[in-house]
């Protein structure tokens, strides 16, 4: 994949090849934010969001793949891109750079990308104000879709990212302690939503007290805390109750030798259905294939082939499925 | 999402009010497989004891789900309760629909006894719990038919012995048993031995012998309530 154009120029604002200009007098579109997390590294957070960003792109529609693992920066990588110059780490620390600058065109028309490359230790952990400043230049883009890249971990940036996706995505591998960290994950996206739902601060505390497994309320689910909270202040406990019913990530498993790798997506869903009081949606599966890690070795994306290999039909049925909001039925 | 304690058997199945058996048989199938021993998808939520009080909420609910006079019952009940509004509790009506496209697309039979290496194509079945749902009846060969047949005839309860010479007539070793059921074998024996000391409790039984009954082309709800009458009331 080649990078064109594209802020590493040396450019006036105007009119120069690579940046993305807004044609006037047309409306800003529609936009799905679709974030990519996972709790853990190495489960293949970016080769998805990487193959997603270009299939989205390869079926008309535009996309800007955003690598917000900062601090692990993976995307540019994955794509076959050299560490561009500018990216986003630039535009969080300078107010005066524009989303534009930072925009890097790709071989494909319908894709581009926003780099986390040459980040430093600063800006691993953005501060607020520069967040809220990312997500409305998002909002400003002209793109049908936006693939974030979340990295691994739970920070509170990762945990808010992903919350505020449209669609969150997590990828796990079929061993113990992917899905431990994938379940830490749920658990820690689904306390700080519960927290943004409600400015209530007995509630607050309630929750803040809850996130600790050993807490002397004796609260050890999700479930049993608004069922806590119900108690106190019922508009409050609806309130937690219908974001409960909103928070629906999706998961991949990766890395699939066997059914019972598979069964895991089901088996997962039925553990969070219990324990979190969630319905998680089972988007698919990937086989663990040499041809994955030839082609994150050779940095080239295997949805670029458009060749009918296992990795690919698994990718395109996965895409498929995240966009229209369909998952895999145990039958 | 109510706790565990206040869900009705639907919810704790997690399957909508106008599901099929099928969906039920299924969704058991899903749970009997999370919330077993040493789980890999529990692991780090639920200890071993919480799995199993679990299992037997699910294990109860399927029960009575799965046997229509019983569900009808259950249905009846539920109504009454809700002040006779029987509108369906779903959280959200969540579509279900099938994924235009998987990753696996061919239509080949899926042989519920093949066993999966990492060479093999998983294509070979479509990406469900293998067997899980409803274990094919066996293929009966030619000259074993009239055998069965003549066998069924002389047959005036479903014990566990006869069970055992059915299979055998079908030309099934308890392995292969076991792995078409995904039923220990160590259960498969005691079944067949009817020493129901060592078989987990009622419920588990029942659903073990209803799923055995099916693979052996046998009316699963008859034969497994021959069974169970069998079976002692136990102490737990």
């Amino acid at each position: 994949m080649r990078l064109e154009g594209g802020a590493s120029e040396a450019s006036p604002r105007s009119g120069s090849p690579g940046r993305i200009e807004k044609p006037v007098g047309q409306l800003i579109r529609e936009k799905e934010i679709i974030a990519i997390g996972g709790g853990k590294g190495g489960v293949g957070k970016s080769f998805l969001a990487s193959n997603l960003g270009i299939l989205i792109a390869k079926s008309n529609k535009k996309a800007v793949l955003i690598d917000a693992d900062l601090g692990g920066a993976n995307l540019h990588t994955c794509l076959g891109i050299p560490a561009p110059d500018v990216t986003l780490s630039d535009f969080l620390t300078n107010p005066n750079t524009r989303i534009e600058d930072v925009i890097l065109r790709t071989s494909l028309d319908n894709l581009m990308l926003i780099s986390g490359a040459q980040d430093f230790l600063g800006v691993a952990n953005p501060k607020y104000s520069q967040k809220f400043r990312l997500l409305r230049a998002i909002q400003s883009l002209n793109v049908d879709y936006v693939v974030l890249d979340l990295g691994a971990g739970t920070s509170a940036n990762t945990l808010d990212f992903f919350l505020l996706a449209d669609k969150g995505v997590l990828v796990v591998l079929p061993e113990p302690t992917s899905i431990e960290n994938a379940y830490r994950f749920i658990k820690s996206a689904l306390y700080r939503k519960l927290k943004l739902v409600t400015a209530d601060s007995r509630a607050r505390t309630v929750i803040d007290t809850a996130m600790d497994k050993k807490n002397d309320l004796g609260i050890g689910t999700p479930i049993e805390l608004v069922e806590h909270i119900a108690k106190i202040d019922s508009r409050v406990g609806a309130a937690l109750e219908e974001a409960l019913t909103q928070f629906r990530p999706r998961i991949v498993v990766n890395q699939v030798r066997s059914l019972g790798d598979v069964r895991i997506g089901y088996a997962m869903q039925s553990a969070c259905q219990k324990f979190f009081g969630i319905k998680v949606d089972f988007v698919g599966y990937l086989e663990h294939d040499e041809q994955v890690w030839q082609s994150i070795r050779r940095r080239q994306p295997i949805a670029l082939n458009g060749d009918n290999s296992k990795s690919g039909r698994s990718l395109r049925s996965i895409s498929h499925n995240i966009l229209n909001d369909l998952q895999l039925k145990p039958e | 999402m109510k706790s565990l304690k206040f869900q009705d058997h639907y919810e704790v199945l997690g399957v909508p009010r106008n599901a099929s058996r099928e969906e039920i048989r299924s969704a058991f199938e899903i749970s009997r497989h999370t919330f077993q021993e040493n789980s890999l998808a529990t692991y780090s939520l639920f200890s071993d004891a919480e799995n199993q009080k679990i299992l037997e909420l699910i294990a109860k609910a399927y029960e009575t789900l799965y046997n229509p006079e019983t569900r009808r019952q259950y249905d009846a009940q539920l109504e009454a309760l809700a002040g006779g509004d029987p509108a369906p509790r779903e959280q959200r009506p969540a579509p279900q629909a099938e994924a235009a496209a998987r990753p696996v697309a061919e239509a080949r039979p899926a042989r519920a006894a093949a066993a999966v290496t990492p060479a093999m194509e998983i294509r070979a079945a479509v990406p469900k719990p293998p067997a899980a749902v409803k274990p094919p009846a066996v293929t009966q060969k030619p000259e074993n038919h009239a055998a069965v047949e003549e066998f069924l005839r002389s047959v005036s309860v479903f014990d566990g012995a006869t069970l055992k010479k059915l299979r055998q007539i079908h030309g099934i070793s308890l392995d292969e048993m076991a792995e078409r059921t995904k039923i220990r074998r160590a259960y498969l024996e005691y079944l067949e031995d009817e020493r129901f000391q060592f078989l987990p409790a009622a419920v588990y039984i029942k659903g073990f012998v209803s799923i055995v009954a099916s693979t052996l082309g046998l009316p699963a709800q008859r034969v497994a309530d021959e069974y169970m009458s069998r079976v002692p009331a136990k102490g737990s």
